[in-house]
């Protein structure tokens, strides 16, 4: 009896509290959890120590010794004059390159935004998969050059001398440059949002293409019982199935607003001696006051300050509602 | 009852159809042509003799290897292309070791503060501190004007760590579940079982890693910058090119044939991403599919 009494102790489970199941948790996740330490190592040595220097951005003047950066960042001359710079005495510079980079991202937005959608409707109406899979990897192909290569690639057909279309059309415009361009116009966004559309429509199609190819085949039976063409199959069927990723793809580029790539633009800049007068860019006027000469450490990290800020904001927002809307986020 | 194949029969090709479909077939050829013209003028380019560059469209005018030649013989060229090599090998097998391992705690579901470990990794994708801080962290670690900072930057991915995170959790959990009922400890599971499983993922990351190093070239522009050409990689060699800057002096810029130079150093710039796409293109979906779901 007392036995029994002994073996019923046993079998009847124990309290668990929190701390006992953290405590079981860890001892079997604290191996694994080993796994993490070299990847935080890193980011804290990149992603969180320099945040540190972002102090820099709320001083009145800054001089950054690497000897003592601590006592530099932390002398008490606190104040909010860089961020009063970037929208008082340079707000000309900062706008003029906020409108850039705005009409730029907008015209994207519009016109470039759709051809990778048209892509993959199209490229799913091929049957023949070996074709379809060719037309995919031309199509991806200049996805995966990079910015110098589709620059230079470009250049020998809008050069002045030997350029593939001035040799066509027997002209002598300087495509590239903005002082003998045509009829003295700038083609800078031209290039811009085209060279773009050029490097990543077939890239940006897949995802579209993968939503297409896995719509339930029976619907297009249906629909095509019923007597409707490819034409109202596309606007009635695939456009509203596909409709979560679409809506995905243009928030994540709405998100992205304030960032339009250094790359490409900076080497079209490198091209145009003139170019810096009236184009400019939010990512290219922050790299030019980085790196310049004689840079200003606080004024350069209040303005990264500012752009980093924005553009969390927009993420964080880009991102809950595509969680709350379409339940699926970004990350 | 309708057979199959009588319903084929019933729903006849409509003139739209048929519209719809060469249609689509057109516009497909037609920027297929428009990626592949541009890259045929390039070869063609890098082929042509002095003298003939005016008749250049897409197809070689003459031909000659003097250009290819030249970049066997350019000093700094090779440099860059050492350098471009070494980085890329070095990041991709860095980066993709301690990615893949990072993932895998972070998969299990239940992990203890996994919520704030993942918003700690995802903080350093969302917010940048900027170039100086960045830069200035570099000088501290005394690796600013090297291959070695280039390195230390190009390591962290958390956008591949979600990538790996997201493929483990949909393994299947039966397997895992045996091999746990097993007695196997996890990080057997993950040595043994996961690892294995996860080849398609690791290969697609990998392959993301070889092109986005290989093809950087504004991280080389800020932190090593033309007064370190000893760091110079082969596209941030490419930028100098074909922006047409001369800081070491290089005989080819100032000849009437920088066209031709230009066009055979990305052509061979551009062959190791060649060889690779072909292999890697059936794992490309997998991958896309996966960020797309995340």
């Amino acid at each position: 009896m007392e036995l029994l009494a002994k073996k019923v102790k046993l079998i009847r489970p124990k309290q668990e509290g929190y701390w006992h199941r953290l405590g079981i948790k860890l001892k079997k996740y604290l191996p694994i959890m080993a796994f993490i330490v070299p990847a935080a190592f890193m980011a804290v040595l990149f992603g969180y120590i320099p945040l540190i220097f972002l102090l820099a951005a709320f001083k009145t003047n800054f001089n950054l010794s690497i000897y003592t950066p601590f006592q530099a960042l932390f002398s008490p001359n606190w104040s909010f004059v860089q961020f009063t710079k970037i929208f008082g005495e340079n707000a000309d510079e900062f706008f003029l390159a906020l409108k850039n980079t705005l009409v730029i991202n907008g015209i994207k937005l519009v016109l470039i935004f759709p051809i990778p959608i048209i892509i993959a409707i199209m490229l799913s109406e091929v049957k023949n998969a070996t074709l379809a899979k060719l037309f995919l990897i031309i199509l991806c192909l200049p996805n995966f050059l990079s910015w110098p290569t589709v620059i230079g690639i470009w250049q020998n057909f809008f050069r002045q001398s030997d350029g593939v279309i001035n040799s066509i059309f027997g002209t002598n415009i300087g495509w590239l440059t903005s002082d003998n361009g045509p009829n003295g116009i700038s083609l800078f966004r031209f290039f811009v949002i085209s060279f773009d559309a050029w490097k990543g429509c077939g890239w940006n199609s897949i995802m579209f293409y993968t939503a297409i190819v896995s719509i339930d085949k029976s619907y297009y039976e249906a629909a095509e019982l019923d007597g409707a063409n490819k034409f109202q199959q596309t606007l009635r069927l695939t456009l509203p199935s596909i409709f979560p990723t679409i809506a995905l793809m243009f928030i994540m580029n709405i998100t992205y607003i304030l960032s339009c790539g250094f790359d490409e633009i900076n080497l079209l800049a490198n091209l145009d001696p003139n170019w810096k007068l009236y184009e400019t860019t939010l990512d290219y006027y922050l790299y030019n006051q980085a790196l310049a000469e004689n840079a200003d450490f606080s004024y350069a990290t209040a303005l990264g300050l500012f752009n980093s800020t924005v553009s969390l904001t927009f993420m964080l927002v880009g991102n809950s509602f595509c969680k709350k809307f379409l339940h699926r986020g970004l990350w | 009852m309708i057979h199959k194949k009588h319903l084929k029969k019933l729903i006849r090709k409509t003139k739209g159809d048929r519209l719809f479909l060469g249609l689509s077939y057109g516009f497909l050829i037609f920027f297929s042509i428009l990626v592949i013209l541009p890259i045929m003028n390039l070869i063609s380019f890098s082929l042509t003799p002095e003298g003939n560059n005016a008749y250049v469209r897409f197809i070689p005018e003459g031909f000659t290897l003097s250009y290819f030649a030249y970049f066997f013989k350019d000093s700094q060229f090779i440099t860059s292309f050492g350098n471009s090599v070494l980085l890329t090998v070095g990041v991709t097998i860095v980066s993709n070791v301690f990615m893949a391992l990072a993932a895998y705690p972070l998969s299990k579901p239940d992990l203890p503060m996994k919520k704030p470990i993942l918003v700690f990794f995802i903080i350093t994708m969302l917010f940048g501190a900027g170039i100086l801080p960045t830069k200035f962290m570099l000088q501290g670690l005394g690796v600013l004007g090297t291959l070695w900072g280039i390195f230390l930057l190009s390591i962290n991915n958390v956008f591949n760590m979600l990538l790996y995170k997201s493929f483990y959790e949909g393994l299947p959990k039966e397997t895992i579940e045996a091999a746990e009922v097993d007695g196997v400890n996890n990080i057997q599971l993950f040595f043994r079982i996961v690892l294995p499983m996860s080849l398609p993922v690791f290969a697609s990351c990998c392959f993301f890693t070889i092109v986005g190093t290989w093809n950087a070239y504004s991280s080389v522009l800020m932190f090593v910058g033309s007064t370190h050409p000893e760091s110079w990689t082969l596209s941030y060699y490419i930028y100098y090119l074909v922006s047409q800057f001369n800081p070491t002096g290089s005989s080819i810029i100032k000849t009437t044939n920088l066209v031709n130079y230009q066009s055979a150093s990305i052509v061979i710039s551009t062959i190791p991403i060649l060889l690779i796409y072909p292999f890697i293109v059936r794992y490309i979906k997998s991958g896309i599919t996966l960020g797309s779901e995340k």
